[in-house]
C-alpha cells in the first residue's frame, strides 16, 4: 500500500478516553452517509450500547454495513483487538513452524506484553486496507485509546523497531570495523567495551533468544515498513481532516490543546475542529427555580455549577484555540435511552453544519 | 534494614480521575502519618504533580510540596530511569561483574559510556522489556531504600500514579516476562524483587478507579481480573464522580423551561437510574462485593482536591 493507491479521503477522530469520540465518530459517518458518501467508520472494542445502537452484534475484522442511503452508505469496521499482532505474524509468515517458532520466543511474548502499539497498528493496517480497495470515498478512523493519541501514526514504527536488523544485528554481530588510524582504534575500543558490557549485563540466554527471534521475522518487517510508510503519508495528505473530541471539562480540554500542538509537531496541518461534546445549553434557564423544582436542589445546583465551569472554560477556548484548531463546534448531550440511529444521524448533521460554517470546502469529492 | 514503606498503587481507565484521587491521597496520608511521603508520577502527564501546586510538574527528581509538610512529589520517565536502573544493577551484581567494587562516582561514569554508546543507545530503546522493569524498579527503589532528600529518612508512603489500564498491566506483565526469560542473573534478580513486592499485601495496596459509566466499569472489572492473573493484591475499588441524583417531582412544570433545559432534566432523570443498574452489574461479578471508598463529583469551581482528601482521610485510611 502506498500513498498512490490510496483513494479515499481520511478523518481523523481524535481525543483522550472517555470523551466520546466513538459516537462522535459513529454520527459523523452517518451525517456524511446521508450526505451521499460511501463511507466506513473504523473502531475498536466499542461501547455495547452503541454497536446497538447501529444494530452491529458482534465485533468483526470484515466491514458491516449499517446503512444504506440513496447513493452513500455507512460501513463499520469494529475491530476486536486480543489477537491482532499473532495475525500479523501468522499472515506473514506462511511456514506454520517458523511462525510458530517467533510466537513462542520468550522474547517474543515481552514485545507482545510491552507494546500498547498492538491495537493501533492493527486499526492503521485495517485502514490502509479500506482506503485503497477503492470503495470509500471517506474513511473515519476513531484513533484507538492509548497514551499518546497519535500513537496510532507511531505504532507501525515502534513495532517495526523490535524488528531493526539495523540496530539489533550490529548489535549482536561480533565484528567490529577494522580500526585504521590511532584515534579511530582508540574509538572502536571503548565502543567494543561499551558494547560488551551491556551484553555482559543482558546475559547469553537473552542475546541468544534475540538473534533466534531475529532471524526469523524478515517478512514481519517488511510488512510493519509498508504501514508505517503509509500510514505516515496520508495523514499529512493536504485532503485529510482532523477533529479533536473534548468535554466542556478542564483536564479533557488541556488535552486537546496538547494534542492539537502535537498535530503540528507531527507535521500534519492544523486540527480542522475542536468538538466540545456533551455540553449544557450555552444559556441559563431563564428561571432557574424551574430546574430546582423538577430535580431537587442538590442536582439543579450541580448543574448549575457545571454551567459556570463551562462558560468560563468555552470563552477561555475561544480565545487560544487558533493556535492549536481552525473551528469550535459544541454538540449537546443526550439521554442514552435516546441512543439510537436517529439521535446520532441528528447529531452527526448538526456537526456537520457547525463544520461547514467555519470551513466551507471540507470534502475532497462533492 | 526493617523498613516498612507503604505502597499504594493507583490504576483506572484513562480519563476516570486517576491523578486527581492519587493527589488526595497523598494529602491524606499526609494529614494522617509521621513520616514522608512521596507521589511517583509513572509516564503520566505531570498532573497530579500540577494537582499538588508543583510549578515545575514535569521535572524527574523529587521536589517538596508547598504547603504540604513531608510530601514530595516526582514524575519518573523511560530514560532516566533506565540509567538509575543500569547504574544500580550493576552495583547489585557482585558476582556477576567487578563493577560493584568501583566507587560510584567511577560506576556512574561506565553508566554514562556504555549508555551514551550509540549502538546501545539505540538498543535500549528498541529493547524488550527493559523499559517497564525499569519504571517499576525506580518505584521499587524508593520503597526499599529511597530517602527523603537531604535526610536518612525513609518513606513512609510511596503513592504511585499508574499509567492507565492496558499500560499499568504492560508494566506488571513485562516484568513478569522477564524472570521467565531470564531465569538467572541480575536482571532476573531485580525483576524478582520487584514483583514481590508489590505482591506483598502487607506492603502494597491497589486502588482501582472508576467512573458509574459503562466503559469504565468494565475496564475497572478487567483490569481487577488481569491483576489478579499476575498475583498483585486484591483491588480495592474506588468509584470516582458520583454526581448527585435527581429528585424526581412529577409537578414540576418542565414545559415553561427551554427546549434545552428540559432535554437536560430528562437526561437527569433517566442517569440516576442507570448508574444504579451499571453499579449493581459491576458489584454482583466483583469481590470484593462494594467500593472501598465513593467520591462526589466536585465541579472545578470548588476546591475539590481539599474535600477528596478528606474524605480519603476519613474513609479510607
Amino acid at each position: 500500500v502506498n500513498n498512490k493507491t490510496v483513494h479515499s479521503q481520511l478523518f481523523l477522530v481524535l481525543g483522550s478516553g472517555g470523551v466520546g469520540k466513538t459516537s462522535c465518530s459513529a454520527a459523523l459517518g452517518l451525517a456524511l452517509a446521508h450526505r451521499g458518501y460511501r463511507t466506513v467508520v473504523i473502531t475498536i472494542d466499542p461501547a455495547k450500547r452503541l454497536a446497538q445502537a447501529l444494530g452491529l452484534d458482534s465485533l468483526s475484522n470484515e466491514a458491516q454495513r449499517v446503512l444504506q442511503t440513496e447513493k452513500g452508505h455507512l460501513d463499520a469496521l469494529w475491530l476486536d483487538s486480543k489477537t491482532a499482532f499473532t495475525d500479523l505474524v501468522k499472515r506473514q509468515i506462511k511456514n506454520e513452524a517458523l511462525a510458530n517458532k517467533i510466537l513462542n520466543n520468550r522474547l517474543f511474548k515481552i514485545i507482545q506484553e510491552q507494546l500498547g502499539g498492538i491495537e493501533e497498528y492493527l486499526s492503521v493496517e485495517k485502514l490502509l486496507g479500506l482506503g485503497s480497495s477503492g470503495e470509500y470515498d471517506i474513511c473515519v478512523l476513531d484513533t484507538p485509546p492509548s497514551r499518546h493519541a497519535l500513537d496510532f501514526i507511531e505504532s507501525p514504527k515502534h513495532l517495526l523497531k523490535f524488528f531493526d536488523d539495523s540496530v539489533l544485528k550490529i548489535f549482536l554481530s561480533d565484528d567490529e570495523e577494522k580500526p585504521k588510524g590511532f584515534f579511530s582504534k582508540i574509538f572502536s575500543s571503548t565502543r567494543t567495551q561499551a558494547l560488551e558490557i551491556f551484553k555482559r549485563f543482558l546475559g547469553q540466554k537473552f542475546m541468544s533468544d534475540l538473534a533466534e527471534m531475529l532471524a526469523n521475522s524478515r517478512p514481519v518487517h517488511d510488512a510493519l515498513r509498508e504501514t508505517a510508510h503509509g500510514v505516515e503519508a496520508w495523514v499529512r495528505r493536504e485532503d485529510t481532516r482532523s477533529i479533536l473530541v473534548s468535554l466542556p471539562e478542564k483536564y479533557p480540554l488541556e488535552e486537546a490543546y496538547l494534542l492539537g500542538k502535537e498535530i503540528l509537531a507531527h507535521e500534519m496541518h492544523k486540527a480542522n475542529l475542536l468538538l466540545i461534546n456533551r455540553c449544557l445549553p450555552s444559556t441559563l434557564p431563564h428561571d432557574p427555580s424551574l430546574l430546582m423544582q423538577a430535580l431537587g436542589n442538590e442536582c439543579a445546583q450541580h448543574l448549575i455549577d457545571q454551567h459556570k465551569t463551562q462558560s468560563d472554560l468555552i470563552q477561555s477556548v475561544e480565545e487560544e484555540i487558533s493556535s492549536y484548531a481552525q473551528g469550535l463546534a459544541c454538540l449537546s448531550r443526550f439521554s442514552n435511552s435516546k441512543m439510537n440511529l436517529d439521535t446520532l444521524t441528528e447529531i452527526g448533521k448538526d456537526l456537520l453544519q457547525q463544520w461547514e460554517q467555519k470551513e466551507p470546502s471540507i470534502f475532497l469529492k462533492n | 534494614v526493617n523498613r516498612k514503606t507503604q505502597l499504594h498503587i493507583v490504576t483506572g481507565k484513562g480519563g476516570v480521575g486517576k491523578s486527581t484521587f492519587a493527589a488526595s491521597l497523598c494529602q491524606a496520608l499526609a494529614a494522617n502519618s509521621e513520616g514522608p511521603i512521596l507521589l511517583i508520577e509513572v509516564q503520566g502527564s505531570g498532573r497530579s504533580l500540577g494537582l499538588l501546586g508543583l510549578e515545575d510538574h514535569f521535572r524527574y527528581e523529587a521536589q517538596a510540596v508547598p504547603e504540604l509538610n513531608n510530601v514530595w512529589a516526582s514524575r519518573i520517565l523511560p530514560r532516566p530511569a533506565f540509567r538509575e536502573y543500569f547504574n544500580l544493577l550493576l552495583a547489585m551484581g557482585k558476582q556477576e561483574s567487578t563493577f560493584a567494587n568501583l566507587t560510584s562516582s567511577v560506576r556512574e561514569r561506565v553508566v554514562d559510556t556504555v549508555l551514551q554508546n550509540k549502538v546501545v543507545s539505540a538498543f535500549v530503546d528498541v529493547c524488550p522489556g527493559l523499559e517497564p522493569a525499569a519504571l517499576l524498579g525506580k518505584v521499587h527503589w524508593e520503597c526499599t531504600e529511597g530517602l527523603m532528600p537531604d535526610s536518612s529518612i525513609p518513606w513512609k508512603h510511596v503513592v504511585m500514579d499508574a499509567p492507565s489500564t492496558g499500560h499499568a498491566v504492560m508494566l506488571f506483565k513485562s516484568t513478569q516476562a522477564l524472570i521467565d526469560v531470564f531465569g538467572t542473573g541480575i536482571v532476573f534478580r531485580q525483576a524478582s524483587e520487584i514483583m514481590s513486592l508489590v505482591r506483598n499485601t502487607a506492603l502494597t495496596r491497589l486502588y482501582i478507579l472508576s467512573t458509574p459509566e459503562e466503559l469504565p466499569l468494565k475496564e475497572a472489572y478487567d483490569l481487577s481480573l488481569s491483576l489478579k492473573d499476575l498475583r498483585l493484591p486484591e483491588a480495592q475499588f474506588i468509584l470516582n464522580r458520583e454526581k448527585p441524583l435527581a429528585q424526581d417531582n412529577p409537578l414540576s412544570n418542565i414545559q415553561n423551561l427551554e427546549k434545552g433545559w428540559a432535554r437536560e432534566v430528562e437526561i437527569e432523570l433517566e442517569r440516576g437510574a442507570e448508574e444504579k443498574a451499571l453499579v449493581e452489574e459491576f458489584l454482583a461479578k466483583n469481590t470484593p462485593p462494594d467500593f472501598t471508598l465513593r467520591l462526589p463529583d466536585i465541579p472545578k469551581i470548588h476546591n475539590h482536591i481539599e474535600t477528596l482528601s478528606s474524605l480519603c482521610r476519613e474513609k479510607l485510611l
